[in-house]
């Protein structure tokens, strides 16, 4: 049991660490992947959406509180994506392949910079189509790209489920 | 009854997230996040120092080679330096402010995607404060966003909520740059009477008090009629490479 906790709160704060330490590193003209996201929607595939809900509470916690524009406002993006992805997924019984896993943290990104992007653009002249072309869409891509070799690499399968089921 | 069960536990945490947002900006919630903010720099900068150690060793050479040069441009200035009291008595020059620069490592990128920013080693404890500008020889970064005892923040200039004032050098045309996305600044709203040169520089014009006058911001790429056929747009290439910063200069006016 303890065990079931410790680990989702390990890999979030390693994941925070690697985002903040190396992610200069993989940047591509300054998007980074969304790392915490990227495993927010892999926990929630693999444990419902209970697991999805509590792991992405935790992981905008972890965002929100070290760097910010407002407390809660990406654990209220995160926990929701979590929960909502899990209840789909359970209530429809889908086949995740990792093409359909790609672009649903695709799809993820998107929703979740858009609505940050809501709060933080408010009053500012930039235009704010242009900035989900330039700045938003760039980044779900590379981090639909990063979950997609994630995914190849550590040979995760992602098996049919029953209808009701829980992908395991 | 387990579908209400989840239905609750879904609505306690949206709502618990709203109570959060609402409270984020209150004298606890922000000293909280500082707090929070330090403990986690003080775990990562150990891994960024770890990182940049291949890098160390090149920049040595290169800095002992600027050492010398300068030594021999000192050695020059002094004599000159020398006769600056007796010339600005002569003239009655009132002082000038004057401006010390702190320097910091910078630990890692805000990991927030609102928030276009940096984080650095040092905060109040070193005298930091809210809104101070942060530059590097190549120009001006940002400013000061939160700080912490032990770790500052910073917004980059790249964020699309910071402006700041700048001037065009050849024409002395004063205007508010924004992030334009695309790794540009923009100028909006010049007259369109103002003359343009591709390749000229901007510069901060001073104006407002929130940053030094005359420190770098970019050049001009290009530029082309606003929405308002009377005013230009001008587009330009920020002087700082913001992917790559390793450290930055916290300004600090004395005066």
């Amino acid at each position: 049991m303890i065990a079931e906790i410790l680990h989702p709160v390990a890999i979030c704060l390693i994941l925070l660490l690697i985002d903040v330490t190396v992610s200069p590193w993989i940047s591509i003209q300054g998007w980074s992947p969304d790392l915490l996201l990227i495993y927010v929607m892999l926990f929630s595939a693999q444990k419902g959406k209970n697991g999805g809900l509590l792991v992405g509470l935790f992981a905008g916690i972890l965002q929100d509180f070290t760097g910010g524009v407002s407390l809660g406002l990406l654990a209220l993006a995160k926990s929701n994506l979590g929960f909502w992805f899990g209840y789909w997924i359970e209530k429809n019984g889908i086949s995740l392949s990792i093409w359909l896993m790609s672009l649903i943290i695709l799809i993820s990104v998107l929703i979740q910079d858009t609505w940050v992007a809501l709060f933080t653009l408010q009053g500012s002249e930039i235009e704010f189509g242009q900035y989900i072309l330039g700045n938003v869409l760039p980044i779900s891509i590379y981090s639909a790209f990063i979950a997609l070799l994630f995914i190849i690499i550590t040979g995760k399968t992602l098996n049919k489920v029953k209808k009701g089921g829980v992908l395991r | 009854m387990n579908a209400i069960r989840h239905y609750l536990l879904w609505f306690i945490t949206t709502a618990t997230c709203f109570v959060l947002i609402l409270s984020s900006q209150t004298t606890q919630g922000i000293l909280l996040r500082d707090r929070l903010t330090d403990i986690f720099v003080a775990t990562a900068h150990p891994i960024t120092s770890t990182l940049r150690v291949t890098k160390v060793w090149r920049e040595n050479r290169e800095l002992r080679l600027q050492l010398a040069r300068l030594s021999l441009q000192v050695a020059e200035n002094s004599q000159s330096q020398a006769e600056l009291p007796r010339l600005r008595n002569m003239l009655e020059f009132k002082d000038r402010s004057s401006v010390s620069l702190k320097s910091a490592e910078v630990i890692g990128n805000s990991p927030s995607t609102g928030l276009s920013g940096i984080i650095v080693n040092i905060g109040a404890d070193d005298n930091v404060k809210f809104n101070q500008p942060v530059i590097t020889s190549e120009g001006v970064v940002g400013r000061v966003y939160r700080v912490g005892a032990t770790s500052t923040i910073v917004q980059l200039l790249t964020d699309p909520n910071l402006g700041v004032a700048g001037k065009l050098m050849s024409s002395g045309e004063n205007g508010i740059l924004h992030s334009a996305g695309r790794g540009l600044l923009q100028f909006h709203g010049l007259p369109i009477s103002v003359k343009i040169s591709i390749g000229d520089t901007v510069v901060t014009s001073g104006l407002g008090g929130a940053y030094p006058r005359g420190l770098y911001l970019g050049v001009v790429k290009d530029y082309f009629p606003s929405s308002n056929e009377w005013l230009w747009d001008i587009d330009i290439i920020p002087s700082v490479n913001f992917i790559n910063i390793e450290e930055v200069f916290i300004v600090q006016i004395t005066k």
